[in-house]
């Protein structure tokens, strides 16, 4: 083993020899003893032993020295951490203005040597410093120093040595035992063994305080220090599509940067004081090296580690938890919000409609008000017509053919196009080539026999003024039809108008339904004479209504049924009760059905002037049935295919809101 | 026999009286034909075809049982061998899409709004035929000089037949 190294650096020699000899003297040639007269110079040996890990058990220094002074040296030995236990002893004498007071306060100085210095006093100073050093640093050279050491001192040392051994090996047990099981050591506790430990191995790092509001580390930045908060709270964020985000601010904990340092990743958090924040700021040095030198320390971290990743992770998990349930909430009111525009929309349909139903209610009623008179007073000089005009024609022989043709023209059953056509042909091969055809069925003749009735009339009478009265009379008496026919539909479509604007019939209790249907099929009995009908009556009770009303639904219902379902089709007509307050009726044949294009629209009014005739005379009829129905607090809908179409009413027996 | 007939389309049966009568002043030169919905519109079509008869003028309502007037006039327009019938739609109901569809693509020449006045219908019958007599070259103007547009058609008797 090298012998330990006393350094000397001091501009007089002779001193400086002086000292050598004494050592050698008192030690017995123990020690390797080096003189230096530059500061710098000195400073490079010693770093050189350290790194040969040689022992450097004294350095003594002259204030005045070249490049570097004895005061500058001493604090730069005392900065070296493995170099700690070497004493630092000045060779000099003090007077004003020497930097001994600078040294004192580094605490980079441990004694002093007059220049002018007596034997006996150095020995011993030697003998308190190097007893100081091995305890400190070299216990390994007790064998070989002991004559030289301070026995008592050590003795008392090494009982403090042991007594603080225990101590510590107490609080690694106690540290390993937090570490396993968290819960003995409270983060208060943890923190403040890690300040103590701190600030005992580095002496006393640096504190620094952050107002409110201030970055204290920036996402992103090199991990390169770790902050212990004294006082003051913290929150961690990050910057998310320009907006910062918070993600710890309870779950942040009292120690900031140790995750980023242990991973040795950049910065994850950005960290920003809360209120004023005083913090312990250690950098990655500092810690590594108090980490090197505490085991509790170490543990402590570990525990912290664990701690804040545990604490990060309960809050990811809660994070992620808000994130799935803010999810669910956003769909749910995506969900309430689309249901919500249907809603809308079908409401606004519904509005529109119901406005438009209004209108058109003001209007037929507007209508129906106006055209009554009209209509009445036409009809009545129709059929004083059809009585006066015979009349007339009768009242001189000359004019009976046109009389007869008047006649027959009025009678005659409308032919269709078709049968005209072959009944024109039919003619005009039975008749002379001079008479023209197509002229007399115009005028109403249906057969041969037809003519040779009006021409024996008057036998007398020639050709020409002949076909004149059969086609003036002819004209006059189809024109006398047609009005008749006209003014009675224009009639029909004004009552329908009324019944669809407004009722002005009256409210009836006891209105038996089955009663009403039987009405009706009387009525209807002659255009119902190629149909098979079949009834189905159940026993309903009566209910309350407008008779004439419901009479005309059967009537709309059934005259649809029956035009749907051709010649020879088969009407089902079926009532029964529903529960205890409502009845039934079904209408249904086997017909072509309603084409799926026309099925939403049938219950819309559409005004024609082939109204009740149009295909299978969807005009007012269904509308009118549908407000009637409607009025009756009650609701009419309908299944149709080929082959079976049914409507069905459901009336309760007492309308909710029916006037009086 | 070959006479020209005027075919009118209507379903409505005292509507279909009123065009007849309204047609009088044609019915001793031409041959007058009704049908009340489009398929019977083709049966009267080929009956006038079968008797050795043509169709100079079809008045046609839109609306009808079925297929609509406009349809079937597109129809005919399209089927090369009646392009040259002059074609009316005398109806109330044809919205402005039918009626834009009627003159592009069915080749219509004349449309007559319901209710009509007799004379105006009258007129628009006699300048029609009047055109298809002047653009046939088959046919004789001279025997429809009285009732149709004489003066038009005695202009074209005066130039003599066409050489082409």
């Amino acid at each position: 083993m090298t012998p330990p190294t006393i350094l000397c650096a001091h501009r007089d020699d002779a001193l400086v020899s002086r000292l050598e000899e004494e050592i050698d003297h008192w030690s017995g040639g123990a020690f390797r003893f080096e003189r230096f007269t530059d500061g710098g110079r000195l400073i490079g040996r010693a770093r050189e032993l350290r790194k040969a890990e040689e022992d450097l058990a004294m350095v003594f220094c002259g204030l005045d020295l070249e490049t570097i002074d004895g005061a500058s040296t001493l604090i730069a030995i005392r900065e070296e951490p493995q170099l700690r236990g070497t004493r630092r002893l000045l060779l000099d004498a003090i007077h004003g203005g020497c930097r001994a007071d600078e040294l004192l306060q580094h605490g980079a100085l441990h004694a002093r040597v007059d220049p002018d210095f007596d034997p006996e006093r150095l020995h011993a100073l030697l003998r308190t410093q190097l007893t100081d050093y091995v305890i400190q640093a070299a216990p390994h050279r007790i064998d070989e120093l002991h004559p030289l050491l301070d026995l008592r001192s050590m003795g008392s040392a090494f009982l403090s040595a042991r007594s603080n051994l225990e101590q510590l090996s107490a609080r690694l047990d106690q540290v390993q035992t937090s570490v396993i099981d968290g819960t003995s050591m409270s983060d208060d506790q943890i923190e403040t063994t890690m300040i103590e430990e701190f600030d005992d191995l580095l002496d006393q790092p640096e504190r620094r305080t952050y107002a409110p509001e201030e970055i204290m580390v920036h996402e992103g930045d090199e991990a390169g220090h770790i902050w212990i908060l004294l006082e003051g709270r913290v929150k961690l964020f990050r910057c998310l599509d320009g907006k910062n985000v918070t993600f710890h601010s309870e779950s942040a904990g009292r120690i900031v940067g140790l995750m980023s340092l242990s991973l040795q990743n950049p910065v994850f958090f950005s960290c920003r004081a809360v209120t004023e924040v005083r913090a312990l700021v250690l950098s990655r040095d500092q810690v590594r090296d108090a980490i090197s030198r505490s085991p509790l320390l170490a543990s402590c971290l570990i525990t912290v580690i664990l701690r804040s990743m545990a604490r990060r992770n309960r809050r990811a998990v809660q994070l992620l938890t808000k994130v799935h349930q803010l999810n669910a909430r956003l769909e749910k009111q995506r969900d309430d919000l689309e249901a919500a525009l249907n809603d809308l929309q079908a409401a606004q349909k519904r509005l529109i409609e119901s406005e438009k139903m209004a209108t058109l209610g003001t209007l037929a009623a507007g209508m129906a008000h106006e055209l009554n008179n009209p209509v009445a007073a036409m009809q009545n000089a129709t059929r004083y017509l059809l009585e006066d005009i015979p009349g007339l024609l009768g009242s001189t022989r000359d004019l009976a053919p046109a009389a007869a043709a008047l006649d027959l023209a009025r009678e005659a059953a409308p032919l269709s196009t078709r049968d005209e056509r072959s009944l024109k042909r039919e003619l005009g091969q039975s008749l002379d080539q001079t008479l023209p055809a197509d002229r007399l069925v115009a005028a109403g003749i249906r057969s041969v026999e037809d003519f040779r009735k009006l021409e024996k009339l008057d036998p007398g009478l020639k050709r020409d003024a002949l076909l004149q009265q059969i086609e003036n009379g002819g004209q006059v008496g189809s024109s006398l039809r047609n009005i008749e026919n006209c003014s009675t539909r224009i009639a029909a479509l004004v009552r329908s108008l009324k019944l669809y604007a407004r009722a002005d019939e009256s409210w009836t209790d006891g209105v038996d339904l089955n009663a009403t249907l039987e009405d009706v099929l009387a009525i209807l009995r002659s255009k119902l004479r190629d149909h098979e009908v079949i009834k189905h009556y159940g026993d309903l009770p009566t209910l309350r209504g407008i008779p004439s009303q419901l009479q005309q639904v059967w009537t709309n219902l059934i005259q649809n049924a029956a035009q749907a379902a051709d010649e020879n089709g088969r009407l089902t007509i079926t009532t029964t009760r529903e529960g205890d307050d409502q009845v039934r009726i079904e209408i249904e044949d086997n017909g072509r059905g309603i084409p799926d294009d026309a099925q939403p629209h049938i219950f819309s009014p559409r005004f024609t002037t082939k109204s009740g005739r149009v295909e299978f005379g969807l005009g007012l009829g269904l509308p009118i049935c549908k407000t009637v129905v409607e009025r009756h607090g009650g609701r009419i809908t309908f299944q149709s295919e080929p082959g079976r179409t049914v409507f069905m009413v459901v009336l309760p027996l007492i309308p909710p809101k029916s006037e009086p | 026999m070959n006479a020209i007939a005027i075919l009118s389309i209507e379903d409505e049966p005292e509507v279909r009286e009123a065009i007849r009568r309204d047609l009088r002043p044609f019915e001793t030169k031409f041959r007058i034909e009704a049908a009340e919905d489009v398929a019977d519109a083709r049966e009267a079509l080929a009956q006038i075809e079968d008797d050795g008869d043509r169709v100079g003028l079809i008045l046609a309502d839109h609306r009808l049982p079925g297929e609509t007037g406009v349809d079937f006039l597109t129809q005919l327009h399209g089927d090369g061998e009646h392009a040259a019938v002059r074609k009316v739609l005398l109806t109330g109901q044809a919205d402005q899409q039918d009626t834009i569809r009627a003159i592009n693509e069915g080749g219509l020449h004349h449309y007559v709004a319901k209710p009509w006045q007799a004379e105006a219908l009258v007129k628009v019958v006699r300048d029609e035929l009047t055109e298809y007599v002047l653009r046939a070259e088959d046919i004789d103007p001279m025997p429809y000089v009285a009732v149709l547009d004489g003066p038009r058609l005695l202009e074209k008797i005066s130039r003599g037949p066409r050489i082409d």
